[in-house]
C-alpha cells in the first residue's frame, strides 16, 4: 500500500516536472536541444518507472508508532527552526538549544543534555572560528549582522 | 629510463626532513578536519591553503603539504562515512554502502584498516601507471569529445542496478530524483532558469554537500531516533581493530582491478573519482559478489571504491596538468593551489617541466605513505568513537552537519534545504529507495546534459553523433553487457544449483 501511495506521488511529481519543463523558454542564442529536452526526457522516464512501482509493490515497511512520529516531526521542526534562528540569535545560542533538545530526545537526562549542548556549541565555535578561521554568525541580538 | 631518474629526483626532494614533517602535519590536519561532517576534502583543502602560504613555503614543499592534506582529508572523510554514515564526497558515499553496515556489526576496525590499505595500494598501482602510460593517456583522453562523455555517463548509470536492493525500479527512481535535482538552477548553457521557484538561493543549483549530508547524516539521526524510541538498543562494539589475512587476500584482486579502472577513468578530464568509485563498486559486485553480500557489510565493498578513488585522483593529474581540466572538485582546488604557486598546466608540461610533474607524483606518493603509517595504528582509537553514548553522538552529528553545511556558503537557506532532504531521506529509507543513486544522478546530471547538448550543437541536432566513434560504440557495448550480464549470471547460477541438486 505504501508503495502505491509513493508511486502516485511520483507520477504527480513527473507530471508537474514535465509540465514545468515544457513551459521553459530558451533565451537568446540557444543550442538545438535547448533547456527543455533533458528535463522532459527525465519526466517521461520518471512517469513510466513510477507506474511500474504502482503495479509491482513491495511489502509494507514497519512504520513507527504514533509517539515516535511526533518525535520525528518535532526534531525535523527543530532543524528548520535552527536554520531560521541561526542568524538572529547567533551560532552559540542556537546550537546550544538545538544540541540540548536533540540530546534530550535521545533520552539524555536534563543536565546531561544541557552539558552536551553547551560543550558542543562552545567547542565547535572555538574550532571553526579560531582554529579554522571560518566565521560563524554572532547573532543579531548580540550586535552581529 | 629517464622517467625513473626524474621520479627519483622527485623522491629525493620529497624525502627531506622538512618536507616529511610538512607531509606529516598535512596528513594529521587533513584527517581531523576531513572527519567533520560536511566539511569534506574540498573544503578542507580550501581552508588549509592559506596556512601553506602563511608559512611561506617553497613550491615543492607546499605541494607536498597539499598532497598530505589531500590524502588526510580523504581518509578522514572515509572515517566519518564508515563510522557515522556521513559522507562528504560522492565517492565516500560508495564507501559508506558497505563500510557503515560493517561498523554497525562491530567491524569498524577492519573497515577503517581496509580503507587505508586499499587507498595505499591504489595509490601505488596508479603511480606505476603514471610512469608508464602518462604520455599515452594524455593523447587518449583528448579523443573524448562530448558525445563520448555522454555515453560514458550512460554507462555509469547502467551499472546502477547493483546499487539497488531487490526492487530495481526504486533504484531508477532514486537516480532520476538526483538527475531532476541537478536541473535546478540556471541551465548549463545559461539560457534559462529552471525550477527555482523564483528563489535567488536556488539559482546556483543544489549543492552536493547539502543534499548528501541531508540524505545521509540527517536522515540517519532521524532513523536512530525512531530506533531509540521503539526501544531497540543496538550495542555497537569495537571488536577487532585490524583486518585478517583472509579479508586481505579476498580483497586483493578487487583492489587491483579497481585501481586499474579507477586510473583509466580518472585520466578522463571531467570524469574523476565519482564515476570511478561507482563503476569500481558496481563492477566488483558483479564479478565477486556471489552470495549477494555487497551493501550488507562486505569488506570488498569498502576496498573497491577506496582503491579506485585514490587511483583516480592520481590519474586525474594527467588531464589536470596537461589540459588544465580538473577531474573533481578536489583536483580543482589542487589546481588552483598549483596555479598560485606558478605551475602553468599545458600539453607540454610533462616534456618541458618534468621535474614539476614527477615532483608532484613523488609528493603524492609520500602523502600516501605517511597516511598509512600515521593512521593504521590509530584505527582502534577512531573506532572507539562508536562507544560514545547516542545522546551525545547523535546531536553532535546533527549540529556538526549544520555547521559544515552552513560554512560552505554562509547561508542558512542551505541548512533549511538539508533538513528537508533529511526528512525525505528518512522516507526513502523506510520505503526501500536506495540513497546512493540520488548522489550519482545529482553529480552526473549536469555533466550529462552539458555533453549531450554540446554534442548535438556540433551536429546541429543530429543524434547519430552518439553512435559514430569507436569509443562511443565500445561504451554502448559495455553498457549493454552490464545490463544483460547480471541477469545471465543469475540464470547460470540458478541452473548450476539445480543441476547440483539433481546430482545428489
Amino acid at each position: 500500500m505504501t508503495d502505491r501511495i509513493a508511486g502516485v506521488i511520483l507520477v504527480l511529481l513527473a507530471l508537474w516536472y514535465g509540465f514545468g519543463a515544457s513551459r521553459l523558454k530558451a533565451g537568446f542564442g540557444a543550442d538545438p536541444l535547448g533547456p527543455k529536452v533533458f528535463p522532459f526526457m527525465l519526466a517521461i522516464t520518471l512517469f513510466l518507472v513510477a507506474l511500474a512501482i504502482i503495479f509491482r509493490v513491495d511489502p509494507n515497511p514497519p512504520w513507527p508508532r504514533l509517539g515516535t512520529w511526533f518525535n520525528l516531526v518535532f526534531v525535523t521542526i527543530s532543524f528548520i527552526a535552527y536554520a531560521y534562528l541561526l542568524v538572529p540569535i547567533g551560532f552559540i545560542a542556537a546550537t546550544t538549544l538545538e544540541t540540548t533538545f536533540v540530546s534530550q530526545r535521545f533520552g539524555a537526562k536534563a543536565w546531561q543534555a544541557i552539558v552536551t549542548g553547551l560543550l558542543a556549541s562552545l567547542g565547535m565555535y572555538v574550532l571553526f572560528v579560531y582554529a579554522l578561521g571560518i566565521p560563524l554568525p554572532v547573532g543579531r541580538v548580540f550586535g552581529g549582522r | 629510463m629517464e622517467v625513473f631518474q626524474l621520479l627519483g629526483q622527485g623522491f629525493t626532494i620529497a624525502l627531506q626532513p622538512t618536507n616529511l614533517l610538512l607531509a606529516l602535519i598535512g596528513v594529521s590536519l587533513g584527517t581531523v578536519i576531513g572527519m567533520l561532517p560536511g566539511v569534506g576534502p574540498i573544503n578542507t583543502i580550501a581552508i588549509l591553503i592559506p596556512i601553506t602560504f602563511a608559512l611561506n613555503l617553497e613550491p615543492t614543499s607546499a605541494i607536498i603539504m597539499f598532497a598530505g592534506i589531500y590524502y588526510g582529508s580523504q581518509y578522514g572523510n572515509s572515517i566519518s562515512s564508515i563510522l557515522l554514515n556521513v559522507p562528504g564526497t560522492a565517492s565516500a558515499v560508495v564507501t559508506a554502502l558497505d563500510g557503515y553496515p560493517m561498523a554497525q556489526q562491530g567491524r569498524a576496525g577492519p573497515a577503517l584498516a581496509m580503507s587505508a590499505i586499499s587507498s595505499f595500494i591504489g595509490g601505488t598501482i596508479s603511480i606505476f601507471f603514471l610512469i608508464f602510460f602518462a604520455p599515452l593517456l594524455s593523447r587518449w583522453a583528448i579523443n573524448f569529445g562530448p558525445a563520448e562523455y555522454f555515453v560514458l555517463m550512460v554507462f555509469a548509470f547502467s551499472t546502477l542496478s547493483s546499487l539497488t536492493g531487490s526492487n530495481v525500479f526504486k533504484g531508477i527512481v532514486a537516480a532520476l530524483f538526483g538527475l531532476i535535482l541537478s536541473t535546478v538552477g540556471i541551465d548549463p548553457q545559461g539560457t534559462a532558469t529552471r525550477f527555482t521557484f523564483g528563489r535567488m538561493n536556488l539559482l546556483d543549483g543544489m549543492d552536493f554537500v547539502v543534499v548528501a549530508i541531508g540524505l545521509f547524516a540527517v536522515s540517519e539521526v532521524l532513523q536512530m531516533l525512531s530506533e531509540t524510541d521503539s526501544g531497540k538498543h543496538v550495542q555497537t562494539s569495537v571488536g577487532r581493530v585490524f583486518i585478517s589475512l583472509k579479508e586481505f587476500t579476498s580483497s586483493l584482486w578487487t583492489i587491483v582491478r579497481s585501481s586499474v579502472s579507477g586510473f583509466l577513468i580518472g585520466a578522463l578530464p571531467g570524469a574523476g573519482s565519482t564515476i570511478a568509485s561507482f563503476v569500481a563498486y558496481t563492477t566488483e559486485k558483479q564479478i565477486v559478489d556471489r552470495d549477494d553480500q555487497f551493501g550488507k557489510g562486505d569488506i570488498r565493498g569498502v576496498a573497491a571504491p577506496e582503491s579506485s578513488n585514490n587511483s583516480a585522483s592520481v590519474g586525474a593529474f594527467i588531464p589536470m596538468l596537461t589540459l588544465g581540466v580538473p577531474g573533481s572538485g578536489t583536483t580543482a582546488v589542487m589546481l588552483a593551489a598549483l596555479l598560485s604557486l606558478g605551475v602553468r598546466p599545458g600539453p607540454l608540461l610533462i616534456q618541458d617541466n618534468p621535474e614539476v610533474f614527477w615532483g608532484l607524483a613523488a609528493s603524492m606518493y609520500i602523502g600516501n605513505v605517511i597516511l598509512i603509517v600515521l593512521n593504521l595504528p590509530l584505527v582502534g582509537l577512531f573506532a572507539r568513537i562508536l562507544l560514545i553514548p547516542r545522546w551525545v553522538l547523535m546531536p553532535l552529528v546533527a549540529t556538526l552537519s549544520f555547521v559544515g553545511v552552513y560554512a560552505v556558503n554562509n547561508n542558512p537557506f542551505d541548512v533549511l534545504l538539508m533538513a528537508g532532504f533529511g526528512f525525505i531521506g528518512y522516507f526513502m529509507r523506510k520505503l526501500g529507495f536506495p540513497l546512493a543513486p540520488v548522489i550519482l544522478g545529482l553529480v552526473l546530471g549536469d555533466l550529462m546534459e552539458v555533453n549531450l547538448r554540446r554534442a548535438l550543437t556540433y551536429t546541429q541536432g543530429n543524434w547519430s553523433i552518439l553512435f559514430e566513434s569507436s569509443i562511443t560504440i565500445t561504451l554502448w557495448v559495455l553498457t549493454a553487457i552490464s545490463l544483460v550480464a547480471p541477469v545471465v549470471i543469475k540464470q547460470v547460477a540458478r541452473r548450476r544449483r539445480e543441476l547440483h541438486l539433481e546430482g545428489e
